[in-house]
């Protein structure tokens, strides 16, 4: 018996229609290089928990609608925009394929296109590891902070940063930008409690290159300094960028659930490299 | 803040796929090209496993194992290819039918044409395990074809050595009533027959045949 399954063994081996040893000379060939490259190119994760918070638009008009609602009707559109890219996953191959982004991972007629690899800003670790990406798409700057767990990786984040910054393409020297928008030195958002597997919030914003040293002016009226990142290789635009990790603990504040409209940094204080004020900048308000 | 250091955790990710990819593509190519009918169905099947394998990287069992986890990729993503309620990502779509294309111009390249003697013993062999159920199919292929001893089929198929073994003398049995129906299964004149020349013939080639 075991002689005839010997050769019946035989028979099925021989009716392969080709063997791995005919294939080894495919290794390494177009085909499998341009498969290997595009399989890295595409977002690792196997599910992602993208809450996006995205900021409210410059153009609304001051006074005509709650910040609240604003902010809430944009993540509504974004977050239906996101869900279809994630029921469509996927990039666009063969497109700008060299270019290294995760917001490949986005497709729908809203997602933003990378048109240049993403920057790293700054990362740490704060109950799970976190790092903040800045990447030029087609929808202006998009900074995210991604926030990596054992599930996959969620982002937090938005697009069309730094378009009212001094220093920004299409913005007028001094007064006024693109649009006829007040320019200003700094901006920023008060961060998401969208994963809860991050146990503090991580706060980040964008500055003019000019701009040396940020310091954050908490709701109950501490001053902490931000990390900043002197405009970073990769980003075309001259800016800078700064983050930080915010205590745990705001007074006022609630900051142990995922809600977002929270305003634990009251005021940004952006100074130049001789510790001049530039701007101080009230953030829990429309517009900044 | 330890800046660089998720970036490092990314190169070293990209390393050890590119590392996985390499070892391991021909033979995903193979066992892809083994049990679909054509190059774009095998491409599909390529593309998806090393696309799972990606996402799933965080699970890939270091040592000897790495290509039978690769192999149970595989093994659901030809089941589930064959369910016609299935869902194809854009990702995918756009990527399998690049891949297919750019497979299809190398594996034209090396066709060469298989003798009728061959062709009608292969298909007279491949009838009767179609003849057979789908677990039994691929318990007999898995060991013929990717030439798995009993304790490799059981990681591939997620059960004990023993059950395999079990599951595989039982698959050739029934091969075997097959084959004897067909009157093949005393002919030891078969290995022979079949050891002609290079077998590598895609199935693309067929279909340009149509």
């Amino acid at each position: 018996m075991t002689q005839r399954f010997g050769e019946i063994d035989d028979m099925v081996r021989r009716s392969a229609v080709v063997l791995d040893e005919e294939l080894i000379r495919f290794t390494g060939s177009s085909a499998a290089s341009a498969l290997r490259e595009a399989v890295i190119a595409t977002p690792p994760t196997r599910t992602r928990r993208a809450a996006i918070e995205v900021r409210p638009p410059s153009s609304t008009p001051r006074g005509r609608s709650p910040r609240r609602a604003g902010v809430r009707r944009a993540r509504r559109i974004v977050l239906a925009a996101l869900a279809l890219a994630l029921l469509l996953a996927l990039p666009a191959f063969g497109v700008v394929q060299h270019v290294r982004s995760w917001i490949w991972g986005w497709k729908g007629p809203d997602a933003p296109v990378p048109i240049a690899a993403d920057v790293p800003i700054a990362s740490g670790i704060a109950g799970s590891p976190w790092t903040i990406v800045a990447t030029q798409t087609t929808q202006g700057l998009c900074v995210y902070i991604r926030v990596h767990t054992s599930e996959g990786t969620g982002g937090s984040g938005g697009c069309g940063w730094g378009t009212d910054i001094y220093g920004s393409p299409g913005a007028t020297p001094h007064e006024y930008g693109a649009g006829g928008q007040v320019l200003h030195w700094i901006e920023g958002t008060n961060g998401s409690g969208f994963d809860a597997s991050v146990d503090r919030r991580i706060v980040h914003g964008v500055a003019a290159e000019q701009v040396a040293a940020v310091d954050l002016v908490l709701a109950d009226g501490r001053v902490m300094p931000a990390d900043v990142v002197p405009h970073p290789a990769g980003i075309d635009a001259p800016l800078s960028f700064w983050s930080a990790v915010l205590p745990a603990e705001v007074a006022g504040v609630d900051l142990t659930g995922a809600e977002d409209d929270v305003t634990p940094v009251h005021e940004l204080i952006a100074r130049d490299a001789d510790g001049s004020v530039l701007e101080r900048r009230v953030v829990d308000r429309p517009n900044g | 803040m330890a800046l660089g250091r998720i970036a490092d955790l990314d190169r070293e990710r990209d390393h050890l796929f590119r590392r996985l990819f390499d070892a391991h593509y021909h033979r995903i190519l193979g066992y892809a090209l083994r049990r679909r009918d054509d190059a774009q169905d095998a491409a599909d099947v390529v593309a998806e496993t090393f696309l799972t394998a990606w996402r799933r990287l965080d699970d890939l069992p270091r040592g000897g194992e790495e290509l039978l986890w690769l192999y149970g990729i595989a093994r659901r993503v030809v089941a589930n290819s064959r369910r016609s309620d299935r869902r194809r990502t854009r990702l995918t779509e756009r990527l399998r039918e690049d891949f297919a294309a750019r497979l299809r111009d190398e594996l034209s390249s090396a066709a060469v044409e298989h003798g009728p003697e061959v062709t009608v013993q292969r298909g007279v062999i491949a009838e009767a395990l179609e003849g057979l159920p789908e677990e039994d199919r691929e318990v007999i292929r898995l060991v013929a074809w990717e030439g798995l001893s009993r304790a490799e089929l059981g990681t591939v198929l997620g059960c004990t050595p023993n059950a395999a073994t079990i599951r595989l003398h039982r698959a050739r049995r029934r091969l075997a009533g097959r084959l004897r129906e067909a009157g093949l299964d005393d002919e030891p004149a078969l290995a022979t027959r079949h050891t002609t020349g290079n077998r590598l013939r895609p199935p693309a080639a067929e279909e340009d045949e149509r």
